[in-house]
């Protein structure tokens, strides 16, 4: 590397040298864009032959240099215009006109500190471009994404607004540690992990941002693209580009729209007659010969316990889970315009959404502004700034019995309302239920974000740009859970009860760094070096309070106790260098050579500093002048990659050894809180990355393969140690993981005249392997659901349980293989009703083999219909409510509708046990089924008038369009929604594993949209 | 050019000032080596010893009840429907079973801040080391006697000298983990363990302490080890000191003794439940809905009749407002905050001596123990020509049911479950599977 750098400096003051001696002439003119006739500032203007002499164009669009007087022609390019060669003889003082590039090659990608050009990428990045993104009803721009790009795996969990939304790029490459991509904001790393709250639900700061405001999203995903991110960068990086500003009239645009949402699909219960009837069934099955069970019989049971059974009441609890009206409202505002020195894009957005079940919502307020301004040819500087205040609504999480889904627990037999006070709820159902949170609580979450950076690039070279910028992040979150006397049998809290936490986090950081771009003749030369410094500081405040006068106050002043006060705060901070440098030769021969070295503050003295090289090599055989088959195969390109990545720890200080302070009897004490492990370091990723660009048929169709092995080492692992020293985890680096896969896109223009058709293609397979544990057992950490598992040789979260081998035709009894270990070292298939005898086996994967998303495009003159499907394939989901919900009654929840084929007698051969009050069951693979699905993940139609038509009327745009989300999903999956995922939270020791879990979970919506888009 | 270079000096001493940035401590806790590095700081974990001991939510307050649980045959019911606890109450515990687990868990980091603090004595005043010490010993032999009747066979079981008892471990996590595969002391060895740590807690600890363990706690839970292990003399002698230390009174009337959020005349050690710690889980269990708790525990007819008319205690069952089942009015929450958890009161002493001076021959002595606390439960007083042993075990178990005493009584008395003898298997808990699985040295009870 050294002598490397060495060889380029010698080469950077060669090149200056070259510039003196020669006899010259004087050259000026403008260059603008074709279509708008607008200049463009900064192209660069090179002579023919002689690469190293070239000056870039002021901010009207003029030039002026002096050229040798042998000079032929001249070479006028921009980035993301097509390249001009144009003879000199045709240039004094003309216009040159450069149009935007056409092909995918020339196609711009933000990358971290720089961007660069689609032909000169030799590592794996995709982009998401705006025109994919607008008119998406979601609340949070990760749901975009999902199905458009290969290798990303965006999962939705449940319909519930505001919550975490699962992205992984290339596969789960930790245990412990964080499986989200870094989120870089216009060059700055933003706040995006989960924002637990309560202590119990995962929350989504990047809904705090509007996905209307957003130029491009690009995807860094293999280890040269993403290692200029160093620590941080295992698991991807999502690169977010605002919109900015053009030189041009001031245009206004304004989007609205209104949909209509329902659940994607609802479950079935019994109803009230067949409860009756299969309840009568259990009861009798376990009474004894006096139709008795301790004591009582079956309509002594019922009269105890499920009050108003014999007043013939049929109750669809699964409906009441659910919003009558659940939709959305949108409004979009935006202004852009400016001209050669000032360019600005002001936007206000409004998103109100109801969602579909009960007690969540979301709203958001947003504002934009982002200035750019030009003092001259060398220097620039501008701001890029958002606001937003975002209210939601947060129902209780899946394992409470307030939560929305919860309520299908409750008796059909039993009535919503008390029927002797029609305007209260029955109270002596079986269960409390989230029908009581109505009107009864307030929960809910307000986040007031502001994102912003001010940048100055100065250019005191014409080929030397020095960029500083600094950027702040602020997160204030207030968060209140109020529950009045009436909801006193879930809180216990006879008079009210209240709790508020204020968290404030700041996140500021610091970029600093030059980039020099050369050319000579055919070597194209790009070196990117600087720093970064990041801190993000969190502090929180909960105080709780109890004992209000009356259900009418709620403010923590009228509490007749201030029962708990916590305040804490946590930061860390991260200083990084970092350097790359692009080479190409005559567009044929690509290197890239990164590296970042990190420092951390979460790590010991002596362990903090880490350094993350990366190098890519491509190859365009294409343009090499023994390729013959251009005709054919119009573009080839070769790339290959490796890099080195980190991965840090969620915790803040993981490596000490901590006590805390507690209370006990009036007086202080402390209490240890954690074994330290001085040695911490990084989850370390060693990606490999070899892939092919092509273009067909003059690149009509075009594509990208690639291949990579993810090696994961020293994993940040929660570590089970015996509890008798004291503790059952420590955080160590311990165990390996690997993934693997190959991800392919096709993007055809199929028809391009009048009529046109485009078809874009994405699958990615990736295999998920832990290649090392030491031997650890690590399981997800709730007992009551504690089925996933990370298990040496097998994918990460696999289910871990009793595997259910049917009924006993002739008792009824649920039958489970005993698979224990033979001599011969097969598993003893034999079957036991005993489930403690029967041994744990895998019984399932939670990791879907293969995604792929499947876009058409059709458009004839301003009519266009977009459609997209997606989906998932080969992954397991374990129900983890059918230990209730298909337990024979275990108490007297109701039970799914598949517990009509119960055994009833002897000879009878079904999967469903007989049903025996009491009895429950536990986990066992009964409950575990195939996830794939298929969805018509959007669709969407619009129409642009014709200018001629409205621009009488004084509009520059007008476009009606309705679109709708997840209209139609193919699955075998019995539950509610196959894209699920219980939202347990801060419940699990290792989050990363339990996947793939529904319980009691709500499922998706489905959404239509109609909208209108006004342009001035 | 002049600008370039003041850029670049300003970029060049802006790195040069970032290195100290990384180094942020923590803001609500301390380093291991800081906090018990000093006097103060020992105390205050011998405090937040304490706290450990109630905050852990799934320790004390469901030991006591699932002790209970695990040895009711016709006392209690289940009126709810809570996964993890039917199995206990059924006798068929899962490996991983969740309350199983989080207690053994919880126990050894108990037993490890203890150990933390014995480790680091050195720090304490030298005049006051013998007290730290004998309270932090006080609390890691009391949660190991709770663990060893769990988890092993009883004394009387077979022989002790070679049953399975716990891993004694008496060094700091820090040390612990050098050699962290401890294997299972025998039964013997871990009484021993036990003895030792009670008898230099009791001789060590103040008779006054606050709310805090006294040397009378010490020879209270002392008596309870000395009954398993049918030193009837022994534990006399301990609970003989107790009850003439003078100092503790039983109250006039049973029904004051429950609930309260002070510590009574009657009470020798208890954990304190103040407004920031509110959820007694005792209280939460075993109340009706209405009344503030979950309404999980019912109390049977049959555990009714086993009351003499007239009987006080009797009178301390209601029914509850919503499900109309009948529960124990022994564990209730209050209004301002749950009640304490009384872990020893002076009933329990009165009730100890008299059994043991009854084993010994002490039949005067016997009868009038036992008369003190007929009498305060409104019951007409025995002769001695009345009583015999088992008169005096139903009146400790009337008087002390429901409050985690049922397990030791019923073990060492030897007394059959429905179909299970005392000794069958199914009466001890599992050692918890994720145990099992990162212990190598470790061995799992009969029968699972």
């Amino acid at each position: 590397m050294v002598g490397m750098q060495d060889r380029v400096y010698s080469f950077l003051l060669f090149s200056i040298f070259l510039q003196m001696g020669y006899s010259q002439q004087t050259i000026s003119g403008f260059v603008k864009d074709k279509g708008s006739s607008s200049p463009l500032v900064g192209a660069t203007i090179r002579v023919k032959g002689h690469e190293q002499i070239g000056t870039i164009t002021e901010i009207n669009g003029s030039y002026s240099f002096d050229v040798p007087v042998e000079t032929e022609s001249l070479i006028f390019s921009f980035i993301g215009y097509q390249r001009r060669e144009i003879p000199i003889s045709e240039i004094k003082d003309a216009v040159v006109f450069l149009s935007v590039s056409a092909t995918f090659l020339d196609e711009i990608f933000v990358v971290g500190y720089g961007t660069i050009a689609r032909s000169d990428i030799s590592g794996s990045v995709s982009k998401i471009k705006k025109e994919d993104i607008e008119g998406i009803p979601v609340h949070s721009l990760e749901s975009t994404l999902q199905g458009q790009v290969a290798g990303v795996f965006i999962s939705n969990n449940s319909g519930k607004l505001g919550q975490n939304i699962d992205v992984r790029i290339r596969g789960s490459a930790s245990i412990n540690a964080s499986l989200e991509p870094l989120y870089v904001m216009d060059g700055m790393v933003i706040n995006s992990s989960d924002q637990i709250s309560m202590g119990d639900l995962r929350l989504n700061p990047l809904a705090d941002i509007n996905s209307n405001d957003i130029e491009s999203i690009e995807i860094l995903k293999d280890a040269s693209a993403a290692a200029i991110y160093g620590s941080r960068a295992s698991n991807g990086v999502i690169i977010i580009t605002t919109k900015k500003g053009v030189v041009d009239a001031t245009r206004i645009n304004l989007d609205m729209n209104v949909g209509w949402s329902d659940p994607t699909r609802k479950r079935k219960w019994l109803n009230a007659s067949q409860y009756l009837e299969l309840w009568d069934e259990a009861f009798a099955n376990v009474a004894n010969t006096d139709g008795q069970l301790v004591g009582q019989t079956g309509e002594q049971w019922k009269d105890k316990w499920l009050p108003g059974w014999r007043d013939g009441y049929d109750t669809n609890w699964e409906d009441l889970m659910y919003n009558e009206k659940a939709g959305q409202k949108q409004l979009q505002l935006s202004m852009a315009g400016g001209n050669e020195k000032t360019r600005f894009y002001l936007s206000g957005g409004y998103s109100d959404q109801t969602s579909i079940v009960i007690l969540n919502s979301f709203e958001r307020l947003s504002g934009r502004i982002n200035l750019e301004h030009r003092a001259n040819a060398k220097l620039d500087f501008g701001m890029n700034m958002s606001l937003a205040r975002t209210l939601k609504e947060v129902a209780p999480s899946d394992p409470d019995y307030a939560a929305p889904a919860g309520i299908i627990g409750q008796s059909p037999v039993q009535p919503l309302y008390d029927p002797d006070n029609p305007n209260e709820l029955f109270d002596s159902t079986v269960y409390f239920h989230s029908r009581f949170y109505i009107d009864n609580t307030e929960l809910t979450n307000v986040n007031l974000r502001t994102i912003g950076n001010a940048f100055l690039n100065w250019r005191p070279l014409e080929n030397l740009t020095l960029h500083t910028d600094f950027g702040l992040d602020l997160l204030s979150i207030k968060a209140e859970r109020f529950y009045n006397s009436k909801v006193a049998r879930n809180t216990r809290e006879p008079n009210g009860l209240k709790r508020t936490r204020s968290i404030q986090n700041y996140n500021y950081s610091v970029n600093n760094y030059a980039n020099y771009k050369i050319q000579k003749q055919e070597q194209h030369l790009d070196i990117t070096a600087g720093m970064t410094f990041q801190e993000l500081n969190e502090s929180r405040l909960v105080v709780a309070g109890r004992n209000f006068p009356n259900d009418d106050f709620q403010n923590l002043s009228s509490a007749g106790e201030i029962f708990s006060g916590v305040e804490d705060e946590t930061a860390f901070s991260v200083l990084s260098w970092f350097a790359r440098l692009n080479y190409n030769y005559d567009q044929r021969y690509l290197v890239s050579l990164s590296s970042r070295i990190d420092g951390d503050s979460r790590f010991g003295k002596d362990n903090r500093y880490g350094f993350f090289p990366a190098a890519s090599l491509g190859w365009v055989i294409s343009e090499e002048s023994f390729y013959k088959s251009k005709k054919f195969l119009s573009y080839l390109k070769f790339r290959g990659s490796w890099g080195l990545t980190g991965n840090t720890p969620l915790e803040r200080f993981p490596a000490l050894g901590l006590f805390t302070g507690t209370r006990y009897a009036g007086g202080s004490g402390i209490i240890q809180t954690q074994i330290p492990n001085p040695n911490l370091k990084w989850e370390k990723t060693r990606q490999i990355d070899v892939g092919i660009d092509f273009g067909l048929m003059k690149d009509r169709i075009s594509g990208q393969l690639d291949y990579y092995i993810k090696n994961t080492e020293d994993l940040l692992l929660q570590v089970n140690i015996p509890s008798t020293t004291g503790f059952p985890r420590q955080l160590q680096n311990i165990g390996a993981m690997k993934n693997k896969g190959f991800e392919l896109v096709l993007n055809s223009y199929n028809l391009t005249g009048t009529f046109k058709w485009r078809t874009t293609l994405n699958f990615s397979k990736n295999a998920n392997k832990i290649s090392n544990l030491s031997g650890q057992v690590i399981e997800s950490g709730v007992s009551f659901i504690n089925v996933s598992r990370a298990i040496e040789g097998q994918p990460i979260g696999v289910f871990f349980m009793p595997e259910f081998a049917g009924v006993d035709p002739n008792n009824g009894d649920a039958l489970y293989y005993l698979n224990k270990p033979l001599d011969n070292g097969q598993l003893d298939k034999s079957t036991t009703n005993n489930l403690n005898e029967a041994q744990r086996v895998i019984v399932g994967d939670p990791n879907p083999d293969f995604i792929y998303g499947f876009q058409n495009t059709f458009s004839w003159k301003g009519l266009e219909l977009q459609v997209l499907f997606q989906g998932v394939h080969g992954n397991d989901i374990y129900d983890g409510g059918g230990r209730f919900q298909q337990d024979g009654f275990g108490w007297f929840d109701n039970q799914d509708i598949r517990m009509l084929g119960r055994w009833q007698q002897p000879g009878d051969q079904t999967e469903v046990p007989q049903v025996r009050f009491r009895q429950g069951t536990f986990h066992s693979s009964r409950f575990v089924e195939d996830g794939s699905y298929l969805r018509l993940k959007n669709i969407s139609l619009r129409y642009e008038f014709p200018l001629k038509l409205i621009k009488k009327i004084g509009f520059r745009q007008l476009t009606i369009y309705g679109s709708g989300q997840n209209l139609w999903t193919k699955t075998n999956y019995s539950g509610r929604d196959p894209e699920v995922n219980t939202d347990f939270g801060v419940f699990f020791t290792s989050g990363n594993i339990a996947s793939g879990l529904d319980f009691f979970t709500p499922p998706q919506a489905k959404t239509i949209v109609f909208g209108l888009k006004v342009g001035f | 050019m002049k600008k370039l270079l003041v850029l670049f000096v300003f970029l060049f001493f802006f790195f040069a000032a970032c290195d100290d940035d990384l180094d942020i401590e923590p803001q609500q806790a301390i380093s291991t080596d800081v906090a018990l590095s000093t006097d103060q700081g020992i105390r205050t974990a011998l405090i937040g010893t304490y706290q450990l001991m109630i905050a852990l939510p799934t320790f004390f307050g469901h030991e006591v009840l699932n002790s209970d649980l695990l040895i009711d045959d016709d006392n209690l019911f289940w009126t709810g429907f809570f996964a993890d606890l039917t199995p206990i109450l059924n006798k068929a515990i899962p490996v991983n079973n969740a309350p199983v687990e989080a207690y053994w868990i919880n126990a050894f980091r108990i037993i490890n801040q203890t150990n933390s603090i014995i480790d680091a004595l050195e720090f304490v005043k030298e005049n006051d080391r013998p007290a730290v010490a004998g309270e932090a010993r006080f609390l890691r032999g009391m949660v190991y006697f709770d663990l060893i009747n769990l988890f092993s066979r009883t004394w009387a079981d077979g022989n002790a000298t070679t049953n399975l008892g716990l891993p004694i471990v008496t060094t700091p996590s820090e040390k612990s983990l050098a050699n962290p595969f401890v294997a299972r002391n025998t039964v013997a060895e871990v009484y021993q363990f036990i003895l030792e740590d009670l008898i230099f807690a009791a001789d060590n600890l103040p008779e006054q302490n606050g709310v805090f363990a006294t040397r009378f706690a010490a020879k209270a839970v002392l008596s309870r080890v000395y009954l398993i292990q049918e030193q009837y003399d022994l534990a006399a002698v301990e609970v003989d000191d107790v009850i003439k230390f003078g100092a503790f009174a039983l109250l006039p009337e049973f029904a004051f003794v429950f609930n309260s959020s002070e510590n009574t005349s009657e009470d020798i050690f208890s954990l304190q439940f103040t407004a920031n710690e509110r959820l007694n889980n005792l209280s939460f269990l075993y109340s009706g809905v209405i009344e503030g708790g979950g309404g999980f525990i019912g109390i049977t007819d049959e555990h009714l009749a086993k009351y003499e008319a007239d009987d006080k205690r009797s009178k301390l069952f209601y029914i509850d407002q919503k499900n109309k089942i009948r529960r124990t009015a022994k564990w209730q929450p209050i209004s301002s905050n749950d009640g304490n958890m009384s872990l020893i009161r002076l009933a329990e002493m009165y009730l100890t001596r008299s059994e043991c001076r009854f084993r010994i021959g002490d039949i005067e002595g016997a009868t009038s123990d036992l008369n003190i606390i007929r009498v305060r439960a409104g019951l007409p007083i025995l002769l001695e020509t009345e009583i015999n042993l088992s008169i005096i075990l139903k009146e400790r178990f009337l008087e002390l049911v429901f409050e985690g005493h049922q397990f030791r009584d019923v073990k060492r008395t030897q007394q059959p479950i429905g179909d299970l003898s005392f000794d069958d298997p199914r009466l001890i808990y599992p050692i918890p599977q994720r145990e099992m699985d990162v212990n190598p040295a470790m061995v799992q009870n009969e029968g699972y």
